[in-house]
């Protein structure tokens, strides 16, 4: 899953998959700002069917975070 | 919209709907300031505003109108502008009297068409058209609405992207240059080569009245600049003796713009035809009623527009006026434009030089704009730390900071300043913010200043920046020292301390500015501040 997360970044960002390690963190990353925060959200939504609460999207700031929100709304 | 750079004005946040487009940026909220002289394509893309009563919506209203033709003074006249219509977005609204709010919007809508009437390559859009694609879908997120200030739906900006691009190629490339008639039982009823000269239906009884009139309708687009073209499996000889001597033709040998009759693929002679007139084969109509060679040059050369031919020919006279309006719909300024737009030039541009500014001028006076600079406290700190987190577009330096932080350069004997701002429309609460270092007794420096985009475009930034260095000036400060230093999205504050005067000392790795003061800034009558 991590690696499908960081796929979708690389398409919301922009930039090389390859590129992105696992420390990226919003607003550490030049290109991850609020705009292509809400892309990313939207994003992932669409790919895994599922829909954050804002609480959840604040939260979702790194990829650890992100993957731990999809796994708990995927049970 | 490739190779084209494209400005748009909003006033909500719909960088989403647009991520496919390249080379595409936005105003600030409500910000008409900022008008990039080299954009090839404007859009004018403002919706509704949602949380406004019935007073409130007209007066906004009638200022997004007021922005628009402020806009329009200092687009470049040779680009396109894009005027999105008002629709309302949500069923619920907070207005009771829906009649006037109804009213309000289509007095705005009928304004973007007559400016669009007015104004060459000026096209208006209509969202309606884009919710009716949309309308089994959520059009507003309130998750969205509520934290990123969306108004449409972001999780539509695929269909949003689709529909977009839709709308652009309706409006560029939709008028085509050439259309290119088969001739048999297209222009005339019957086959010349069995039926002859006197045989083919064409006159005063139907069918032959219908293909006349098919004809008269050809011509009229020919004078309108539609290039007129035929491909046909016939004898030439036996075509143009038809055409010059059937009593009933309409279309003559002069009309024509090129031909190929003979018996070859009719795909090669469209082919051959473009090279001839030196039109491109995407700019050409392909009218015929067989649909074995229609299906063909579908195939063969899909560039082409082939539309169906009516099974009627009665059905002929709404079957042109639909293929003349979509595909060739005047769009190109014709010379009469051209004059409209010469003109239209050297007014713009002397609007430009005079009016630009004594206008825009008034219309910030008219916003009866206040604004109260205020010492951090602790009820103001966390605000102010968030600005600092967030503020991308008018940040001079980019210094993120903790509430923490914020505390310790209050404790350092720095100076933090936040500044609200309350204007005819309402209070826009705490949106700059400006962190002044003590270097010595006389002199600071302006380690962080910032506004959020809320209030970017009415040169507030000017009148906040000289009021704190006024009062640093009656505190004996003497020397400002500042800094810009840029980032993928702080581009519209790049000259911010040049245009106030700063002495540029240092240019790499950033700028590095410094002012001397022997007096006081004017500041604009029109920015009243408050005293608390």
């Amino acid at each position: 899953m991590k690696e499908d997360v960081k796929r979708i970044m690389a398409a919301v960002f922009l930039i090389d998959k390859g590129s992105i390690s696992d420390e990226i963190a919003y607003g550490s990353h030049e290109m991850w700002d609020s705009i292509h925060h809400l892309n990313l959200i939207v994003e992932l939504e669409l790919y895994y069917g599922v829909v954050f609460e804002p609480e959840e999207i604040q939260k979702m700031t790194n990829i650890e975070s992100i993957v731990d929100c999809i796994v708990q709304k995927k049970m | 919209m490739e190779n084209r750079s494209t400005f748009i004005f909003r006033n909500y946040t719909v960088e989403t709907l647009f991520k496919d487009i390249s080379e595409i940026s936005f105003s600030g909220y409500e910000d008409i300031t900022n008008v990039p002289y080299e954009a090839s394509i404007y859009a004018w893309f403002y919706s509704c505003p949602l949380n406004e009563g019935e007073h409130e919506f007209i007066e906004k209203l009638n200022d997004y109108k007021q922005k628009l033709e402020l806009v329009l003074l200092s687009c470049n006249p040779s680009s396109y502008v894009l005027l999105f219509t008002l629709t309302p977005l949500s069923e619920f609204s907070f207005q009771t009297n829906k009649t006037k709010i109804k009213e309000a919007i289509s007095v705005y809508n009928q304004n973007l068409n007559a400016i669009a009437l007015s104004r060459p390559l000026t096209k208006v859009i209509d969202i309606d058209d884009f919710i009716q694609y949309v309308k089994n879908q959520q059009i507003i997120d309130w998750r969205y609405y509520f934290m990123y200030k969306t108004l449409i739906n972001p999780g539509l900006s695929a269909h949003f992207s689709a529909w977009f691009r839709r709308q652009w190629l309706a409006i560029e490339g939709k008028r085509k240059k050439c259309l290119v008639l088969d001739l048999d039982n297209t222009l005339w009823g019957g086959v010349l080569g069995e039926d002859g000269n006197e045989g083919i239906k064409l006159g005063n009884s139907y069918p032959g009245n219908a293909f006349k009139t098919f004809q008269k309708m050809l011509l009229e687009a020919s004078r309108f600049g539609v290039l007129l073209a035929i491909v046909s499996k016939n004898n030439e000889n036996e075509v143009w003796d038809a055409i010059e001597t059937h009593p009933d033709m309409i279309l003559k040998k002069d009309h024509f713009a090129a031909w190929r009759i003979n018996w070859n693929d009719k795909a090669k002679n469209i082919r051959e035809i473009a090279e001839e007139l030196n039109i491109g084969i995407d700019s050409i109509v392909f009218i015929d009623d067989n649909p074995i060679e229609r299906n063909w040059i579908l195939q063969a050369l899909p560039e082409v527009v082939v539309p169906e031919f009516p099974k009627s020919q009665y059905q002929l006279v709404t079957f042109f006026q639909e293929v003349y309006n979509s595909y060739f719909q005047l769009y190109d300024p014709t010379s009469e434009d051209q004059e409209k737009l010469l003109l239209y030039k050297q007014n713009s541009l002397r609007q430009q030089s005079q009016l630009r500014f004594t206008r825009i001028e008034d219309y910030i006076s008219s916003l009866d704009t206040r604004i109260l600079i205020r010492e951090a406290d602790s009820f103001s700190i966390p605000r102010i730390a968030q600005l600092t987190q967030k503020t991308n577009q008018f940040n001079l330096t980019n210094h993120r900071y903790t509430e923490p932080d914020i505390s310790n350069f209050i404790s350092s004997g720095h100076k933090v300043y936040s500044a609200s701002v309350t204007d005819k429309f309402g209070d826009n609460g705490i949106t700059a913010v400006c962190i002044m270092k003590r270097i010595s007794s006389v002199k600071v420096e302006i380690d962080t200043y910032l506004l959020s985009c809320r209030i970017l475009g009415r040169f507030i930034e000017y009148a906040i920046m000289k009021k704190l260095i006024n009062i640093a000036y009656d505190d004996n400060i003497c020397e400002v020292s500042a800094s810009y230093i840029p980032t993928s999205k702080n581009s519209p504050s790049a000259l911010f301390f040049d245009t106030l005067g700063f002495e540029v000392i240092e240019n790499v790795p950033y700028k590095k500015y410094l002012l001397k003061m022997n007096k006081r800034f004017e500041i604009e009558s029109y920015y009243r501040f408050d005293a608390e």
